[in-house]
């Protein structure tokens, strides 16, 4: 009788996936700004239902353990994610049922255990599954319509966070507006500035320190430093420029925010394009002039197909800043995310931080991953 | 044909290409020797105006290359680089067809030439045209560097150390392959190389260069018998110069009629290779065949040794 291998990892994880039910699944508060009370899996969704998770994490463990195949796994993983995610709004609409309309429900300790390892082999078993490009695409368009549904449906209306977009709801949409201008504008402004700039000075090498020790000291700046710097001569510039103010500029508000991403977006941009310039071999470069290609041609021909994937990833590193920087534009009135979580702060109400957390950290992963993808796909042919 | 006019360029204050004036012929390969940093890239690069001359001129069948636009000049130059330089993000058939691209060739002709090329170096369009140049092996990347090179069918034909990193049974091949399809393209080849046997056997003319300037400029059969200075005598080797001579000249040159037994050995065949077949093989004369392998006639040791003291 053969002995079946088993599963290394899954025999680690076995262990937080079946001790968490042991952990509270839910806090509950009486009003938004309560302290949390736990209350556990058989508190809120009967014993029945918990008796169902039970039997459920016990066989996921099992099979997990026996199943390699990591196309199975992925879709057991998926199942299991859906089904917990389904029981959690299930159990905050059945709290909510018993208590009076102020109170609140957010998932626990236990939720996120369990939530996060099965999240952890899922990406483990696709990984196992050496995705290319046209996989990882398909993953994400996958997790992007889960999420779609899952928003959509109102399977997880319970939960304290929708409570709070509920009665925001204009103001979050006017927000996702404020901060997608602000991370992709700030970005396509120093795409469109930095190209050119790092062009330059990678052609004209006694322009390229100075140029970069400038960038590298604007990065230094902390960003609250630099909105505050820029809010004196901007509002200068409203005050005596003719048509300035109409135009939106004003010491606070969106323009200096832009303005502070913009230059922070520079240095990757700008250093990434000279360094993705200068490795493009020198023999390379030979050939372009020696076959008899114009300058303009060998840049379009040559230099850019082949910095391309450098330049990608600068971009990658420049959005995935701007949508976390764009947060603290709040501060100074530009709108984004960033208002939630700073009201949220000063009301103590954490499901407001977390309106404000959660689509920033969801944009940012969703906008890295698709970078990640097209890098990947310009990088298709290895040099 | 191509005269350089008291060609000179310096970097610095230091010269590095010297005055120097020569012509090459229409149609010959002139292979320039020398040691590493005496100016060889500079010189050729001056062709094509990589390199702006610091005085001088290059005149291209007549014309001041330094009259012609740049990129109308290099369009019309075929450039085989040091280290090849394919662009790694085109395939194979892409690089060979850049220059018909520039010169905005319709497709399909592009395709058929490119065709023609890989067939003409003994490549299989099938296998090789849609690789990427990380997909080809060192020989195989010279050899698209080279049709690159050829595609528009260039009069002029500029080549840097074209089989440089080449182990040598490849770079044997390679050399055999070049004169054998120069004579079919009748092109102006200047070809530069570190290695003398290399020149002697391709070139039609070889130029010894040394700090910048031709110590000489000569026939390979000169520059053996007559090495101009110390340099060039040391560059051709003291010994076995008389096996050098016998190595320029084919077998037919001293073909003629009578019997012999064995193995034959082919008319294009050197007399060098002629008499090596004869010490192994314990012979004093073979008979001589075409490349269809018909009876020619004999080469006797007597008449190669007589040629080989001349
Ligand atoms: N752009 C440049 N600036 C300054 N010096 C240069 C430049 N290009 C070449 N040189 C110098 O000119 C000399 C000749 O260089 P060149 O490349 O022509 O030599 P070469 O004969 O081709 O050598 P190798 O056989 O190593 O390729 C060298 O000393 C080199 O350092
Ligand atoms: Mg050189």
């Amino acid at each position: 009788m053969s002995v079946p291998r088993i599963d290394r990892l899954s025999a680690v994880m076995a262990l937080p996936l079946l001790a968490s039910p042991a952990l509270t699944a839910f806090g509950f508060r009486p009003n938004r700004i309560a302290p949390p009370q736990p209350r556990t899996w058989a508190e809120a969704i009967g014993w029945p239902l918990t008796g169902a998770l039970l039997a459920g994490l016990v066989l996921l463990a099992v099979a997990l353990l026996l199943l390699r195949r990591p196309g199975m796994r992925l879709l057991l993983l998926a199942g299991a994610l859906a089904a917990l995610v389904v029981l959690l709004g299930r159990g905050a609409v059945l709290l909510l049922e018993q208590a009076a309309p102020a109170a609140r429900v957010s998932p626990g300790a236990g939720f996120w255990l369990a939530a996060g390892t099965l999240l952890l082999l899922l990406v483990d078993a696709f990984a196992r599954m050496r995705p290319g490009p046209a996989a990882r695409a398909a993953l994400l368009a996958c997790a992007v319509a889960g999420v779609a549904v899952l928003l959509g449906s109102g399977t997880l209306a319970g939960l304290s966070v929708a409570a709070e977009f509920r009665v925001r709801a204009d103001a979050f949409h006017r927000a996702t507006a404020d901060h997608l201008v602000l991370a992709f504008g700030s970005f396509l402004a120093a795409l469109v500035f930095g190209l050119p700039t790092g062009l330059a000075i990678q052609r004209h090498p006694g322009l390229r320190g100075p140029v970069l020790n400038l960038l590298t000291l604007i990065q230094t700046i902390p960003s609250i430093a630099l909105f505050g710097i820029l809010i004196v001569p901007l509002a200068w510039v409203a005050a005596h420029v003719p048509g300035a103010a109409d135009a939106g500029i004003k010491g606070i508000g969106t323009a200096p925010a832009l303005i502070a991403l913009f230059l922070y977006s520079l240095l990757p941009i700008v250093a990434n394009t000279v360094a993705g310039l200068d490795a493009v071999p020198r023999a390379v470069t030979e050939a372009a002039r020696g076959m008899g290609m114009t300058e303009a041609r060998r840049l379009w021909w040559i230099d850019l197909p082949l910095t391309l994937p450098v330049i990608l990833a600068a971009a990658r590193i420049v959005l995935v800043q701007n949508i976390g920087l764009a947060t603290v534009g709040a501060l100074i009135g530009s709108g984004g995310y960033g208002t939630f979580i700073f009201q949220g702060i000063g009301q103590t109400a954490t499901d407001l931080i977390l309106l404000g957390v959660i689509p920033t950290v969801a944009l940012a992963f969703l906008t890295s991953s698709i970078m990640d993808l097209l890098i990947a796909l310009s990088g298709g042919q290895p040099q | 044909m191509i005269e350089l006019q008291a060609l000179t360029k310096t970097y610095g204050g230091r010269p590095v290409v010297d005055e120097v004036s020569a012509r090459f012929a229409r149609g010959t390969l002139t292979a320039i020797v020398g040691s590493s940093g005496s100016g060889k890239t500079t010189l050729l690069r001056m062709i094509n105006r990589l390199v702006e001359p610091t005085s001088g001129r290059v005149l291209i069948d007549g014309q001041d290359a330094g009259r012609i636009p740049e990129v109308s000049l290099r369009q019309g130059i075929g450039y085989v680089i040091q280290g090849y330089g394919l662009f790694p993000h085109w395939t194979a058939a892409r690089n060979i067809g850049v220059v018909p691209t520039l010169l905005g060739w319709p497709e399909a002709r592009i395709a058929a030439r490119v065709t023609e090329l890989l067939q003409m170096l003994q490549l299989d369009p099938a296998e090789i045209a849609g690789r990427y140049p990380h997909q080809l092996s060192g020989g195989q990347a010279q050899r698209i560097g080279v049709a690159r090179a050829l595609a528009a069918r260039p009069d002029v034909l500029l080549m840097d150390e074209p089989f440089g990193a080449l182990d040598p049974l490849i770079r044997r091949q390679a050399q055999r392959d070049l004169a054998q399809i120069r004579r079919q393209l009748g092109t102006t080849i200047v070809l530069v190389t570190h290695d003398m046997n290399e020149a002697l056997y391709l070139g039609d003319a070889i130029a010894v260069m040394r700090h910048g300037r031709f110590e000489q400029f000569d026939t390979p059969d000169r520059i053996i018998r007559a090495p101009a200075t110390a340099f060039v005598a040391d560059l051709v080797g003291e010994t076995g110069r008389a096996l050098r001579l016998l190595a320029l000249h084919p077998v037919g040159s001293l073909s003629r009629a009578g019997e012999a037994e064995g193995e034959p050995v082919d008319v294009a065949a050197s007399l060098s290779d002629a008499l090596a077949e004869m010490i192994w093989t314990g012979r004093d004369r073979l008979p001589v065949t075409d490349a269809q392998g018909q009876r020619l006639g004999i080469v006797t040791r007597e008449d190669i040794l007589a040629r080989g003291r001349e």
